[in-house]
This record gives C-alpha cells, sequence and structure tokens, in this order.
C-alpha cells in the first residue's frame, strides 16, 4: 500500500469568458437558440487549468506560487470539492479540510460562542469535536472574555483572532490553505503559522496558497508553481522559488512599459518605466541593509503646466503599508517638470532604513494636492532588503525577529543623569 | 474518495448528508437566533403576526361579506388556516432564497448544497410550533375539545415541507442565473394567497368552480390542517388530495433533478 494522499489525474478546468449570466432570460434564450442552429460557440472557453496532475505523499507540506490568476485558488476550489473540474480526475485518502478565507460564516448576531460551533461544523468538525477543543480555541484567541458577546461588538482585530482560532484547532488529514494569513495581526500570524506547524508534524498533509514567499519557504520544504493554469515545476521549495524569480513572473527590480510598448496613464501623463537601482548602477531587487536605495520613475508629461506630484507606496509582504514617500520641496528640480517632456525622478532611500523582509512598491503620478492620479500601480516593483545581522547598525546584536515596516538607524545621546 | 469531472449522477447521497448533520442543526440555530436576537419581543412575534392578520381579516373582509363555513367563528378558521399558510411562505422564502444568502458559504467550502434549502424550511418550523402550541392550549381552554385527527398534523406538516422544498428548490435554483426570481417569488406567494381558501370558504364556491381551487397544493394543506383542529370540519375530498400529492412529487422530483445538475457549477455562475 502507498503513503499517497491525494492523487490528482489530468485535471482541468474551463470558463466561459464573455458570457454574462445576468443577462435578460429572452437573451439566453436566443443565443441557445443561435448556438444550436448554427452550431457556433457562443462564448470564449479559457482553461483555469490544464493538464494538472501530481501527487502528494502522507506528510508532506506543499507550497502553492504563481502570479495571480495561474490558477492556484482554482486548484484549490477543485481539491475542497468547491467546483467540479471540467476535466480529469482526483483522488483523496482520508478528511479533508479547507480554509480559503478565515472566518466563514460567522453571523453577526451570534455570540462568540455560537460562532465558534457554527465556524468549527462548516470547516467539517463535529459539534462534539468543537465541544472538546471549546476551551482551548477561547484560550488561544485570547477573547475569553468577549466569548458571550454578538461579535458584531468585537472589533476587526478580535473577529480574527476569533476565526483563526477556530481554523487553528481543525484537525484533519488534509489541509488545504489559501492565502489566510495575509490578514490579521503579525504576532498572531506567527502563533498561528506555529500552531499548524505542530500540528503538521503530527502527519498532517498541507497544500499551502500564499503570496507571501518567505512563509512559504519557512513552512513547505516542497513547492509547486503555476503558471497560465499549468504545473511549471514541482520540487524543493529554494529550487521553485529561484525559478519563480528567474521567469520574472514575481513583481521584479524594473518595469519598462516603453520598451514592451505598454502604456500606463492618461492623455496628460504616461508612465514609461520604474527600477531599483544600487550604488553600483546595477538594477536589481536584493539590496543589504546597510546599503543605500534609488528608486527611479521615468514618464513622459504630455500638455505644459501640469501640476504633478509623484508618490511610491512602500508595501510589507504582508501587506501592511511601510510608508508613503511623496516628491515635494526636498527636489530641488523638481519646479522644473512643468513643461512637455521626457522626466526622470528618483527617491532616495538611505542605508539603514528599512527593515529586512520583503516590500512591493507601487507609484502613483497625481495632480498636486488632490486624489486625482494620472497613473496609478499598485505592486509594481519587488524590494528585499537582507540582513546580514552581524554588524548590524539597526539590532543591537539581537539576532531575532524584528517586526515593523521600516527599522531605521536614528540619531541617539544618553548622558548620566545622578 | 474519488472526485472526477464525469462522477456519475446521483439523485440524493443519504449518507452523506447524514455526515453533514452537525452543519445542518447550526445552520437552523443560526436562521433562528439570528433573526430574533436583539429584538424585543423576539419570539413572541411568531405568535403575534398572525393575529394581527387574522384581525385585520376579521375586520374588514368579515365586516363586508359573509365569507367563513357556517357553524364556526370567522376568526378562528382564519387564523388556523394562517397557521399552515405562515410557515409555507416563510420556509418557501428561506429555502428559495437559501443558495443566495448563502454565496460566502458556497464560494469557500464544501458541503452537500441540499442542507441549505433544508435548513431554510427546518428553520421556519419554531415559528409554526409555537402558532401551533397556542393553539392547542386554546382547544384545551374552550369548549371545542381536541379530537384524536390532532395526530394527523405531523403528517400534514410533513407534506406542507414537501410543499415548500420542492418549490424552493426550483426557485433557489433558478435565481442563481436569474436574480429576477427576488421579484417574483414574493408576488407569487401575494397571489397564492388569494387562490387557498385562507380567507374564505370553498362552500361559498359554486361546485364546478371549487375543483379549480383544488389543484393548488395549498388547498390540500389549508383544509386538510382546518379538519385535524376543528372536531366537525369536513374531511378534504381524498381523490383532490391524491392530486395535489401527485403534483408535488413531480415538482420536488423535477426540482432536485435540477438542483443536483446545477449544484456542481453553481460557484462558477453565481
Amino acid at each position: 500500500m502507498t503513503d499517497t494522499v491525494i492523487d490528482v489525474c489530468n485535471l482541468g478546468k474551463q470558463y466561459n469568458l464573455g458570457l454574462v449570466h445576468e443577462d435578460l432570460f429572452v437573451n439566453n434564450v436566443i443565443r441557445s437558440a443561435k448556438a444550436f442552429f448554427k452550431r457556433t460557440q457562443s462564448a470564449q472557453p479559457f482553461w483555469a487549468l490544464k493538464d494538472i496532475s501530481f501527487s502528494v505523499e502522507h506528510g508532506e507540506i506543499i507550497g502553492i506560487i504563481g502570479k495571480n490568476g495561474a490558477g492556484k485558488s482554482t486548484l484549490l476550489k477543485i481539491l475542497s470539492r468547491i467546483t467540479l473540474p471540467s476535466e480529469g480526475h482526483f483522488q483523496l485518502r482520508g478528511r479533508l479540510a479547507s480554509l480559503l478565507e478565515v472566518g466563514t460564516g460567522f453571523h453577526p448576531e451570534l455570540t462568540g460562542r455560537e460562532n465558534v460551533y457554527l465556524n468549527g461544523t462548516i470547516l467539517g468538525m463535529s459539534r462534539q469535536e468543537v465541544k472538546s477543543k471549546f476551551d482551548e480555541i477561547v484560550a488561544f484567541s485570547g477573547v475569553e472574555k468577549f466569548i458571550d458577546t454578538p461579535v458584531k461588538r468585537y472589533s476587526s482585530g478580535m473577529h480574527v483572532r476569533l476565526a483563526f482560532s477556530v481554523a487553528a484547532h481543525l484537525d484533519p488529514d488534509i489541509l488545504l490553505i489559501d492565502e489566510v494569513l495575509a490578514v490579521g495581526d503579525y504576532e498572531f500570524q506567527r502563533k498561528c503559522l506555529g500552531k499548524m506547524e505542530e500540528v503538521g508534524k503530527g502527519g498532517r498533509t498541507i497544500l499551502f496558497v500564499s503570496h507571501n514567499i518567505s512563509t512559504i519557504s519557512s513552512l513547505c520544504p516542497k513547492c509547486m508553481l503555476l503558471s497560465k493554469g499549468r504545473i511549471v515545476k514541482i520540487g524543493k521549495t529554494s529550487e521553485v522559488i529561484d525559478l519563480y524569480y528567474q521567469r520574472g513572473e514575481a513583481a521584479d527590480g524594473e518595469v519598462d512599459y516603453e520598451r514592451d510598448k505598454i502604456e500606463r496613464g492618461d492623455d496628460e501623463a504616461k508612465l514609461l518605466s520604474a527600477r531599483l537601482v544600487n550604488l553600483n548602477g546595477d538594477v536589481t531587487t536584493d539590496f543589504k541593509i546597510d546599503e543605500s536605495i534609488r528608486v527611479e520613475m521615468t514618464y513622459r508629461l504630455l500638455t505644459d503646466n501640469l501640476n504633478i506630484s509623484l508618490w511610491f507606496h512602500f508595501y510589507t509582504s504582508q501587506g501592511d503599508c511601510a510608508f508613503v514617500a511623496s516628491d515635494g520641496p526636498l527636489d530641488p528640480e523638481g519646479a522644473l517638470k512643468n513643461t512637455a517632456g521626457t522626466y526622470l525622478s528618483v527617491c532616495h532611500i538611505p542605508k539603514n532604513f528599512m527593515n529586512d523582509g520583503t516590500y512591493f512598491i507601487g507609484l502613483a503620478v497625481s495632480k498636486t494636492g488632490t486624489l486625482t492620479t494620472h497613473v496609478l500601480e499598485r505592486d509594481l516593483l519587488m524590494l528585499r532588503i537582507v540582513d546580514p545581522i552581524v554588524n548590524t547598525a539597526t539590532r543591537a546584536k539581537y539576532t531575532g525577529f524584528l517586526p515593523g515596516g521600516v527599522r531605521p538607524a536614528l540619531q541617539w545621546e544618553s548622558k548620566k543623569l545622578s | 474518495m474519488i472526485v472526477s469531472s464525469s462522477s456519475k449522477f446521483r439523485l440524493l447521497d443519504c449518507p452523506e448528508l447524514w455526515r453533514y448533520r452537525h452543519l445542518l442543526v447550526m445552520l437552523v440555530i443560526r436562521d433562528v437566533v439570528g433573526k430574533y436576537r436583539q429584538s424585543v419581543l423576539g419570539v413572541a412575534w411568531a405568535i403575534i403576526l398572525p393575529l394581527t392578520q387574522t384581525a385585520t381579516v376579521v375586520l374588514t373582509l368579515g365586516k363586508i361579506a359573509d365569507l367563513g363555513p357556517s357553524g364556526h367563528k370567522y376568526g378562528l378558521f382564519v387564523f388556523i388556516a394562517l397557521v399552515p399558510w405562515n410557515y409555507f411562505t416563510r420556509a418557501l422564502q428561506n429555502s428559495g432564497q437559501s443558495l443566495l444568502n448563502n454565496q460566502t458559504l458556497l464560494t469557500k467550502v464544501y458541503f452537500p448544497r441540499l442542507i441549505l434549502p433544508l435548513s431554510g424550511v427546518i428553520a421556519a418550523l419554531l415559528d409554526f410550533a409555537i402558532c401551533l402550541a397556542i393553539l392547542v392550549a386554546w382547544l384545551m381552554i374552550s369548549s371545542t375539545g381536541l379530537s384524536p385527527r390532532l395526530l394527523a398534523i405531523p403528517v400534514i406538516i410533513l407534506y406542507t415541507s414537501f410543499v415548500a422544498i420542492s418549490l424552493g428548490l426550483w426557485t433557489t435554483t433558478l435565481s442563481i442565473k436569474y436574480r429576477d426570481i427576488a421579484f417574483i417569488l414574493p408576488a407569487c406567494i401575494q397571489l397564492g394567497l388569494f387562490i387557498t381558501p385562507v380567507m374564505f370558504s370553498l362552500d361559498k364556491l359554486a361546485v364546478d368552480q371549487r375543483s379549480f381551487f383544488w389543484l393548488n397544493p395549498l388547498c390540500s394543506v389549508v383544509e386538510a390542517f382546518r379538519w385535524a383542529i376543528l372536531p366537525d370540519y369536513p374531511t378534504p375530498p381524498l381523490r383532490f388530495v391524491l392530486v395535489s400529492i401527485t403534483a408535488t412529487a413531480v415538482v420536488l422530483l423535477s426540482g432536485l433533478v435540477l438542483f443536483r445538475r446545477m449544484e456542481t457549477t453553481i460557484v462558477d455562475i453565481i
């Protein structure tokens, strides 16, 4: 007998793009009739997944990565039986639970206690099971005091903590997790991951979808890369992540819309390119914590007297905004950019300013003093700050994890008072 | 367990439904508790509503025309019919909107989808039970007395549930694709009240007109319920009851086929 718990064979999922379901009944009838007589395809078929075959051994933890639209979520939806595949089949051994959202089915009028039972049974536990784990779940969440208060009175933080606690105490043979760890406070997420890992060592099989590469690499020894609905590679996580970056599918250190002949912007201002440049003038995503960073954008203004402001938005890989940087009086030549033409603007990030970790950088070109934007791009560039830990100015010889979007080296002074 | 794109069609998977019984119970509790929480009168609304309806009918229609059967108080006659009628409409509304109202559940987790319309019907039972209890209490106090016919009520209410879920399966499945159902359903329920002998007695109609009304399954429900409560109420004609049961069976079966065929792709359309 083999130890295979998930066996997927030639799985495919087709969606019909362009088919508008809110359509009038009459139109639907007419369309069906036309399609019947002319034998034409009324909608564009689109394969969200195609030729997916793989198998998972008992106790394996596998990460699934890929760009948006690569089919990661569709795959989890099929495996968790939320939707049926269009072709192929798969086999599961053991009890499966899927965690595609935290707090699915939470009802605002019900108390925390009632919602734990509701959410637990929705996730596949029996009432007895929830009952036996109830105290543990509540203690883990830290909302004991409010357990008999309707959850509509909870803060969003408490809401998420309670929901997470239920999820962390699930005990199926196979667990499918989609991106859910992107919400909630970071400390609590780590606690949950720890709890899941703990249970995972008890021989639980986990499939884990995340955008957060660092979470994937710390949690999953094995990884699958999906692109355009197909499996590119399954293997050791480090190798797959390398391939992911090599293929340039992750956000990159450079985006060149001009070269790629892509138009971004409105009829007054267009974004041409953006890049991260190190001291040697090389374009890269990886910087040491004590390296300064040039964040560049080039853009074209199509009319004169366009009063614009430039923005860079720095987001952590958990999706929190670390900080926003805008141009302004600090740019001595800034006032010059009021005639039509092509421009380069650079934002300098000093060394020993960012925390270590992965950041996604978005940018905006806006009308000064308003929220109206000519260009608005999210997650355009990826920045990785590496901390060698030894001789780092901003960690006071402490070698563990330090939270925060920035970790600047600031001026300090001390004197003896008595 | 094997899941395939070409899985064989099964009308009902009872063992699976049984495995998910805890979820069914919790969804019913959610619907019932969620509905009454933070209302001052709470479940008292279950009885206030039909009483108000009865009072309105008696004070308007009752004053204009003599619509009730001879030998029975008009108010009681109307109230008794409203109890199963209100159960039916609530059950139909709950189950008919169950898929749309639970979209987040549908798209995030697997369970036998039939649980949703089922829980909608069961959740409506609480209001019915309260009204029935009040009705029985009243019978015991008043001179009417209890008749052994009361024992038929579970069967009648089971049949009412079947009528509700058979129509509920059709509406909830169609509403996935056509949101128009949300507008059509309340209108149909309103019309249904006029073609069901709730506010009038069939005695007041010409004999050849009555059979038309009997085609409506709810006519059997209402008449049978009155028969069970009132000791001297006439028995509904068996042939009409059989027609009604057959019609319900057809709607239920076709609704179930439709539902089961759609449920695998609901998430892609919703």
